[in-house]
Formats: C-alpha cells, structure tokens, sequence
C-alpha cells in the first residue's frame, strides 16, 4: 500500500455508492504508450461530450505483451453499443464493460501496486474525471511508526524543503530500529 | 534443519540471521478531508545478519483472520538463528528490506 494506491481505493468507496461498471479499453496492436495516451485523452472527451454527468476512475496498465490498456470504472450505465463507435472514432479497438461491486473494483488497486515502469515516470497512473468528490493523495495522511519519527524529526530538527532527503530517510531509519 | 532442507528443496528463498525482536505495527491511512481510513496489520522482524554487519527489516502480513496485534503469536527466541522464507528483498537507501509471505512460519536454523 502507498498513498496513492489508499486515495485510490478511497475515491472507489465514494464512487460505488452509485453502483460500478468496470470498462477495459485495449488495441488490436501494440502502440507507443505516449500514443495511446493521446488516443485516450481523445476518447475521454468524446465520451464526456456524450454523456457529461459521467464520472469515474481510470488505471493505466502495461501488458507484458499487448502494451498499455486502459481500465476505467464508470459511476453510471452507458451504453456500450453507443461507445463503441466512439471508441472506434479514437483509434480504440476492444471495449468490454461489466457491472461490478466495490470489492471489484479494488482489484484495479493492484496495478498501482507494482513497481513504476520507468516509462511511466511523471505519469498519473490513475485518474478521476467527472464531477464527484474523490480522494486526493495530498490529503492521505500515512500514521505509521517511521512516519511519526520522521514528524517528531521535521519539528525538532527543523527539517524543511528536500534537500538531503536520503541522509534524513537514513536518520528516521536508524532511530526506528533503536526502538525494537 | 530438516524443514529448512526441505523448504530449499521446494525451490523457496530463505534468507538465515539473528532474530533480535519483533513488533505487530498497525498501519493507518486516513484522509483528511473525507475521513475515510484504511489499516492493517503488519509484523516487523528485526533480523541481524551472522558477521553481525547488518541489520534487516523483515515484514510479514499477518493474514487476513487476523484483526487484533495481540492474536498474533511469535515463539521465536531472541538471539536465535532462523531462516526466514521471503518474497521480495530490496535496498532502500542501502538498507536492506525484506518481505515474507503471509502465514509463514519461522524455521529454527
């Protein structure tokens, strides 16, 4: 678990208070991921011009094989068959949907959980689009052993900024072993 | 030692050191703005490598039965060598990390 991966499953909480459908969005062929991003954006605004009360969650996932896909779960009923030509219209090739429950949907958490490609370094591997109240990482507040050091260090020692953030990482280590 | 035989014989990766403590953690996210939290538990084995040049973080997930720190039981004596079957093992910052499978028990060396 990080943060990012605990505001996800937050904001999925919020979201199936209204019932999940869980979209998987994949090509025939393997693309460039910064083109399939693009496709993506293109999609998406498709789709919230179709349907602009549409609110969601999506997760970018690298195949080992097929590439990268795009998994989406959406707060509302959609028609598929009216997607789908939209879908075509932006360069996608697969779209599959299915309702699911909240449970469900905590298994798109597990792509977050995995090592970042370095390809997706400063990328957003998931996002919310719509109109909703969702979970943002800066407002997960983590309250563990090594967090609550590393407070107590920011206060006494005054740490502030990132700047030798390895030598203070190593600080917060030491003292949290001496507490065994 | 003959469960640690047969533990490698299963092809599994153990790791062999000083067990020098433990503690049950809990571990909680909590978002500020919506109050929503998430927690678990998480065991942490202090583990000391046999030149004694290194400490190890070892941590395991104690199951999902497990709701309470105080259920969690650990026979392991201080000062012991164990062998400790792991997951995943990684250098954070040049110090070493370690991860053990859920309800995996300790093996005396």
């Amino acid at each position: 678990m990080n943060k990012s991966k605990a505001a996800f499953l937050f904001s999925a909480e919020n979201l199936a208070k209204t019932g999940l459908y869980m979209w998987t969005f994949t090509f025939a062929e393997v693309l460039d991921i910064k083109d399939t991003r693009k496709r993506w954006n293109h999609f998406l605004t498709l789709m919230k011009r179709r349907w602009p009360d549409l609110c969601g969650l999506r997760v970018f996932e690298l195949h080992k094989s097929h590439g990268l896909h795009v998994h989406l779960i959406t707060n509302r009923f959609v028609d598929v068959n009216e997607c789908r030509p939209m879908a075509k219209k932006a360069g996608w090739s697969r779209v599959h949907v299915q309702k699911v429950s909240a449970e469900r949907a905590q298994y798109l958490a597990k792509y977050l959980s995995k090592e970042r490609e370095p390809c997706f370094k400063r990328w957003r591997l998931w996002a919310a689009f719509g109109d909703w109240e969702r979970s943002k990482v800066k407002d997960i507040e983590l309250d563990t052993p090594r967090a609550k050091i590393y407070r107590l260090c920011k206060t006494v020692l005054g740490w502030e900024g990132n700047h030798q953030f390895n030598e203070r990482m190593q600080t917060v280590e030491t003292l949290y072993r001496e507490t065994f | 030692m003959e469960k640690i035989i047969e533990a490698i014989k299963q092809g599994k990766i153990l790791f062999v050191g000083e067990y020098r403590g433990h503690r049950v953690e809990t571990i909680r996210y909590v978002d500020k703005k919506t109050g929503q939290k998430a927690e678990f538990l998480s065991i942490v084995y202090l583990v000391e490598r046999r030149n004694g040049s290194e400490v190890v973080m070892v941590s395991q997930d104690p199951g999902a039965g497990v709701k309470d720190a105080a259920e969690v039981k650990i026979t392991a004596q201080k000062g012991k060598l164990y062998a400790f079957e792991l997951s995943g093992l990684e250098n954070v910052r040049g110090m070493l990390r370690a991860r053990m499978p859920a309800g995996v028990e300790l093996l005396a060396a």
